[in-house]
């Protein structure tokens, strides 16, 4: 900045730079509106944050006695793989809208149906669904209310390790709780309700929010038109994002309806763990929808009030 | 929000990031003591309708990208920075809200009583800002306003944009000489401040 000065006046020849901190200084603070809705969106990452960490079938495909491979991969089930990015710049149109499109509606319900493939080494229970060397799982179910607190339910269907794989080896596992709380409960025949340790449950995955990151971020790319189980999708790249020192690195592709932007289905890349096994996990969405938020509905996401005389 | 069971206010920035890596719900700390500021920043760019999307993305980003937060107290340079990239990807639009604005000396944001009012501020110097940012680089827009609206340091341009601070200093300067150019009636202001005389 340049000063001079006069006996008569103080002149001061100020930097042009200065004068823009009074461009458009009269603007008025967020609305308590913006603010909410802020606010909801980071809980909603810190949400999806919670579920990628302890993606769901997992632990209890493990416990089973199922050599799962890719330990990271199944980690990142949820949390990865599917949300890429990509220059906007390559795809602006399509990407921008399916951002907006895929705005969670506030005052639903969230209600998903998905299968599943994990890649296996000990192939007990194999099946051709999503190709040699994948289990397949589900369909699975979730609930999530969109409003607080956020109540979410998840049912998981799994065949056990027993090395049946017909109907009797279909187990399911029920899973609830709030996201804003943290509270987790594991529903356990007859009445009970499983108070499970802090951030360890089982829960939904959250690809939508992921992939809307993944574009905003501009780590999302469109890479066109595919055919998958049939029918037509957009293919959407995500590049590689490491969402915590410790997770792994990871990548994979989410598909959507080229119309309505509906999630169709999500691939990770092969990813190997520590021990040098190999695998991939990939989801299909038999339903993705947002119920209105009745009475009926938003029980549906709630754990108790499905098991209402249940107790902890 | 506020889960601030989790710490004391007394915590900085830098520390309560370092805790939301191990409580996520922390990082809503940042949320509540940052939100505003980012938004105004945001919304004295492009307009109070996306500023409300984007500085929403601005803290779920920076929530996902805590990991790699390198700030060593405050991190609004860090949010900031944040904010600027998510503004790089429409920043043809702000360019072509800042010429009309420049052109007709109306801001849209800006609720006039009636034309007569939008025909004044036509005449006055935020006008005339606009179609100079109008001129600029993106990069030199950038580091511009964030020196000016955000008011931040060089070194903290520097930390916010990723770059070094002789690239700061040299987009600062071009964005001086713009300026100059748009504002070249304005370059003088006279205090009529009597009595102040340093050399006694």
């Amino acid at each position: 900045m340049e000063t001079s000065f006069s006996r008569q006046k103080e002149l001061i020849r100020v930097d042009e730079l200065d004068h823009f901190r009074h461009f458009r200084a009269g603007v008025p603070t967020a609305s308590e509106a913006a603010r909410q809705r802020a606010s909801v969106r980071l809980r909603s990452a810190i949400a999806a944050e919670r579920t990628r960490g302890t993606s769901s079938g997992l632990r209890a495909f493990g416990r089973r006695g199922y050599m799962v491979v890719a330990c990271a991969a199944l980690v990142g089930v949820s949390a990865i793989a599917l949300f890429v990015s990509a220059p906007w710049k390559a795809s602006p149109g399509f990407l921008e809208r399916a951002h907006a499109a895929l705005a969670p509606p506030a005052g639903t319900v969230l209600h998903m149906k998905w299968e599943e493939g994990v890649g296996a080494i000990d192939r007990t229970c194999v099946f051709t669904r999503f190709g040699p060397g994948m289990v397949s799982r589900g369909p699975h179910e979730a609930w999530v209310d969109q409003e607080p607190p956020h109540n979410w339910r998840l049912v998981l269907t799994w065949v056990d390790g027993s090395g049946e794989c017909g109907p009797d080896a279909v187990k399911r596992d029920e899973w609830g709780g709030e996201l804003d709380s943290g509270e987790e409960f594991l529903f356990v025949p007859p009445d009970q309700l499983a108070v499970w340790p802090l951030g360890k449950a089982n829960k939904p995955p959250d690809p939508v929010t992921e992939l809307r990151d993944a574009i905003s971020a501009g780590r999302a790319h469109l890479e066109g038109k595919m055919q998958l189980d049939g029918r037509t999708v957009e293919r959407i790249r995500i590049e590689p994002v490491r969402r915590c020192p410790t997770c792994p690195l990871t990548s994979g592709y989410v598909y959507v309806d080229p119309e309505t932007f509906h999630l169709v289905g999500t691939d990770s890349l092969p990813v190997t763990d520590q021990a040098g096994r190999t695998g991939k996990h990939v989801r299909r969405y038999l339903t993705y929808e947002y119920l209105p938020r009745t009475p009926s509905n938003i029980a549906l996401a709630d754990i108790r009030a499905q098991h209402p005389h249940a107790r902890p | 929000m506020g889960h601030g069971k989790v710490m004391e206010s007394v915590a900085s920035d830098a520390e309560v990031v370092e805790i939301s890596l191990r409580e996520p719900a922390a990082f809503e700390q940042i949320f509540d003591r940052h939100f505003d500021v980012i938004h105004r920043y945001i919304h004295r760019r492009v307009g109070p309708d996306l500023a409300d999307d984007l500085a929403a993305e601005t803290f779920a980003l920076a929530f996902e990208r805590r990991a790699s937060c390198r700030a060593g107290g405050s991190v609004l340079p860090w949010l900031f920075g944040i904010a600027t990239n998510l503004l790089r990807r429409g920043w043809r639009a702000e360019r072509r809200e800042l010429r009309a604005y420049g052109r007709s000396g109306v801001d849209q944001w800006v609720g006039y009583e009636d034309e007569a009012a939008a025909r004044i501020d036509g005449a006055s110097l935020g006008a005339r800002l606009a179609a100079a940012l109008a001129e600029m680089r993106p990069r030199e827009r950038d580091a511009l306003l964030l020196y000016a609206l955000a008011e931040l340091s060089y070194e903290e341009i520097a930390f916010a944009l990723d770059v070094p601070l002789g690239t700061v200093s040299t987009w600062l300067h071009r964005a001086r000489r713009c300026a100059q150019s748009e504002l070249a009636e304005d370059g003088d202001v006279v205090l009529t401040t009597e009595g102040v005389d340093p050399s006694g």
